[in-house]
């Protein structure tokens, strides 16, 4: 590494990673500057993950060299990274359950707070409680247990966590998706800051306009590669978007139609039901209706999925379906109700497991003859979904765990089409892809509409509840507060005002 | 010709078999070529171990015993070959229901009690009535309820499954103590009939292949099967995706109850009675068996029947073995429990491998 540059932080050079046949990384050359906000852009698996998750510990490259601050560097942990000055903010969920926030933050750190080998409970959630301050972070103490925190609540204590040892690098790879709108305002003030104090920041996402708006630079990547490293002022979504796939992808991404339309018969029906926080929600899906619920990440609208699907019990009420009370998910779908789940990688995936059994999963019942099934009819099922959503994996046997974000939604998503849902609870199904696969995904919702199927589809992303849905509610403390009809004058603006 | 068109409606051509075949085997070489042992190895590398394990113990027992102890003892003559086969049996019936309940990352540790309080049962009928099939359905009941039970205690009490079969072994042992103490012998013989049919060779082989085969393909190709390991994997997303906990649980614990029912029927079969002591230390035996065999105790996706037999076939190769090298019992055990922790310290590293974490 050369020393002239004082403003270099970091640098890997010629690196190389190989997942058995899949090339992540191809002898990619990359530099990082101090008080830089440097965006990674790319499809799911063009390896902008993992260029980081090299350089923060949590994997050994196949091959190359790294430098940080003019040293080489090699961490062979994550924790190593983060005293080194390198921390990373995951895409998954990565607390402890179980635990309090406090002992959430200081996990390996309990010996500060210990004299005579006991630990001090009421310091810990002192300086817990003063680090939340810091932050502007309401509502919760270091006391709290963290599972009665909601998942955006989580992600923002993990960010708390990276951010207490002070590191020089910071690395949040995809983690606005997972924030709520108050954590994004938290997360952009600690980026800035960081920035401002001669720090830098790599920031890993799919949201196109969030990268323009918010990084100095913005680099991207395809297939493993490093195509070109843009400054703000060289910034353009087209060229940016165009980059990132290889080719013009056009402007058709949501729906061409701005005339709401459905057919008489109604899909999925919300009748007075009443679940924990949510009171008296009553709605009609009809066939071939796309109903969007927006709002805030608290307002409710998430229960009302699960609700939807039968995983969260009704207190009073109904959810009728063809007039069968849906009151489980096995019920729900047997009677056609589908629901990718926004917790994918808990709820919606199983990880340990193939694509082709993940696929297959709701559709067994369908498929099976005296609960026998056919190796034949599986694998055509599972070959059409694969190829349906262009699953970029070397077999159907491949394991989920081994895809990146965006083939693992889409493996999410191929469940439901696999079992003929009439019905499709949607809930934030675009979170974590690809500006290509997105578009891709409307595509198939909008195919979905004009076969018939009643979808619902709840989301944290106005534009795509706007360019989706004919009908958008936006709920506000678990009701809601204003409907919306699909319009070409529909603003983002219009919506905000009845969310916040 | 009506039969070519009923397969053809289910787009099956006969005639294009031989092209299809030639093409077949003419792009093979090239598939072998291509494919990715590496990776392929990395992935099955505790089922290629396992194998290997139990290939290296055929072959030191093919020799060791005889450079030990003299030139006419080897593993190879028939009659010991036969009494390892006897051994086998009732090992591998349990090991292959057991493999149900693994394979949803529960456990069992009332395996021995309920075999030796169902085997007790079965003589008591056959010796009072005369009838095998009376004595098969009462036992047959019973372990279904015990089915139920542990299912019941699993998916509504919401307790470890391995706290149901605690209780299940104290009633059990409880139990067995009852029935041998009314006997005042510490073994039940059978006085009406015989099952010394059972106890033919060629007979075993041919029952342990057809039950593999059964347990094989109800792993594999049934909804119950590929619902266990979902379950096994992942609770919360199998049940999003429709399983009912309490119903493949049930039909779990019911298929071990089956296996577990023959298995006890051939146990009776070794010498037409069945002891006090003959089964107490089963529930260990199938942990270990299933362990040496790859299969990992957290259930999911990665557990296979073929994991089950071999961890059974190397399990009593080991003791059969070592007692023809003339190692007595106690060190038969000693050696046993050296590769149990060896296979512990293995593979409690990290989360995925064979222990659950």
């Amino acid at each position: 590494m050369q020393t002239g540059d004082e403003s270099l932080i970091f640098k890997a050079s010629h690196m190389h990673k190989a997942f058995g046949p899949t090339i992540a990384l191809k002898d990619v050359d990359f530099e990082l500057h101090r008080g830089e906000i440097r965006g990674l852009i790319g499809e799911n698996g063009s390896g902008k993950s993992t260029i980081m998750s090299i350089a923060s510990g949590m994997q050994p490259a196949t091959s190359g060299e790294m430098f940080y601050k003019g040293q080489p560097w090699a961490p062979k942990t994550m924790l190593e990274a983060q005293n080194g000055g390198i921390a990373m903010i995951l895409q998954e969920s990565n607390t402890i359950p179980g635990v309090t926030v406090a002992e959430n933050l200081y996990a390996g750190r309990e010996k500060e707070f210990a004299k005579f080998g006991f630990i001090s409970m009421r310091k810990m959630y002192k300086a817990a409680d003063e680090v939340l301050a810091k932050f502007n972070i309401t509502g919760f103490k270091g006391s709290t247990k963290i599972n009665t925190l909601s998942f955006e609540t989580r992600k923002l204590i993990e960010i708390i966590r990276a951010m207490e040892k002070d590191p020089d690098i910071l690395v949040v790879d995809e983690t606005t998706t997972a924030l709520s709108f108050d954590g994004r305002e938290i997360l952009y003030k600690i980026i800035n800051d960081m920035a401002a104090n001669n720090k830098a920041v790599v920031f890993i996402s799919h949201d196109l306009d969030e990268i323009m708006d918010k990084c100095t630079h913005v680099t991207v990547l395809r297939d493993g590669e490093i195509i070109d490293t843009l400054e703000k002022s060289q910034f353009e979504k087209k060229k940016i978007s165009s980059l990132m796939v290889g080719r013009d992808i056009g402007d058709a991404y949501y729906r061409e139609d701005f005339t709401p339309s459905s057919q008489e018969e109604v899909g999925l029906e919300f009748k007075d039901v009443c679940s924990g926080p949510i009171k008296d929600f009553n709605l009609k899906v009809h066939k071939g209706e796309i109903v969007g619920i927006g709002g805030l990440s608290d307002c409710g609208m998430h229960l009302i999925g699960q609700i939807g699907f039968g995983a969260r019990k009704v207190s009073s009420g109904e959810v009728l379906r063809g007039g069968t009370h849906i009151t489980s998910p096995s019920k729900a779908i047997k009677h056609g109700v589908g629901y990718v789940s926004k917790n994918r990688d808990t709820e919606a995936l199983i990880l340990e497991a193939p694509i082709k059994a993940n696929i297959l999963l709701p559709s067994l019942s369908l498929i099976s003859k005296f609960s026998f099934i056919s190796p034949k009819t599986e694998n055509d099922m599972v070959n059409a979904e694969i190829k349906r959503y262009s699953i970029k994996a070397p077999s159907s046997k491949t394991y989920v765990s081994k895809l990146s974000g965006g083939n693992k939604q889409k493996v999410s998503f191929a469940k439901w089409t696999a079992a003929k849902s009439d019905v499709i609870i949607m809930d934030c199904p675009t979170r974590g892809v690809d500006v290509a696969v997105k578009q891709a995904m409307y595509k198939i919702i909008n195919d979905m509409k004009n076969a018939g199927k009643a979808i619902l589809l709840i989301s944290e992303e106005m534009t795509e509840l706007i360019g989706m849905s004919d009908r958008l509610l936006v709920m506000k403390d678990f009701k809601v507060n204003k409907e919306f009809m699909r319009s070409p004058d529909l603003k983002e603006t219009d919506i905000i005002e009845y969310m916040l | 010709m009506g039969k070519e068109k009923n397969y053809e409606k289910k787009g099956i051509n006969f005639k294009e078999f031989p092209q299809k075949a030639k093409t077949f085997f003419k792009e093979l070489p090239g598939k072998i070529k291509t494919f990715n042992w590496k990776e392929w190895a990395k992935d099955n590398i505790f089922s290629l171990v396992a194998i290997g394990g139990f290939i290296v113990l055929l072959i030191v027992f093919s020799f060791l015993p005889q450079l030990m102890r003299g030139s006419r003892v080897t593993f190879w003559r028939p009659a010991v070959l036969s009494a390892y086969i006897e051994q086998a049996t009732v090992y591998l019936i349990l090991a292959l229901g057991a493999c149900f309940v693994y394979l949803m990352g529960s456990m069992d540790i009332s395996v021995g009690y309920q075999v030796a309080v169902f085997a007790t049962i079965f003589i008591v009928i056959v010796n009072a009535t005369g009838s095998i099939f009376l004595a098969l359905l009462t036992i047959v009941l019973l372990g279904l309820i015990c089915a139920v039970f542990n299912a019941f205690v699993g998916a509504y009490v919401k307790l470890p499954t391995v706290m149901s079969s605690v209780i299940l072994m104290q009633l059990f042992s409880g139990l067995t103590t009852y029935l041998y103490a009314d006997s005042g012998f510490s073994s039940r013989p059978l006085t009406n009939v015989s099952l010394s049919v059972l106890n033919q060779t060629w007979v075993r082989i041919l029952v342990l292949i057809a039950l593999a085969c059964v347990a094989f393909y109800l792993t594999n190709y049934t909804v119950v099967g590929k619902r266990a390991k979902a379950v096994g994997s992942n609770k919360l997303a199998a049940q999003m995706a429709g399983a009912d906990l309490l119903k493949t649980r049930v039909l779990c614990y019911g298929a071990f109850a089956l296996f577990l029912c023959v298995a006890a029927v051939f146990s009776i079969a070794r010498k037409d009675s069945f002891g006090e002591a003959d089964s107490v230390s089963y529930q260990m035996d199938i942990m270990i068996m299933l362990l040496m065999g790859g299969m990992p105790l957290s259930g999911g996706y990665k557990g296979r029947v073929l994991n089950t037999v071999v961890g059974t076939l190397t399990y009593v190769l080991l003791n059969v073995g070592l007692s023809l090298c003339g190692v007595s019992a106690e060190y038969v055990f000693l050696v046993r429990s050296v590769i149990f922790i060896v296979i512990v310290c293995l593979t409690c590293r990290k989360p995925g491998l064979l222990l659950p974490r």
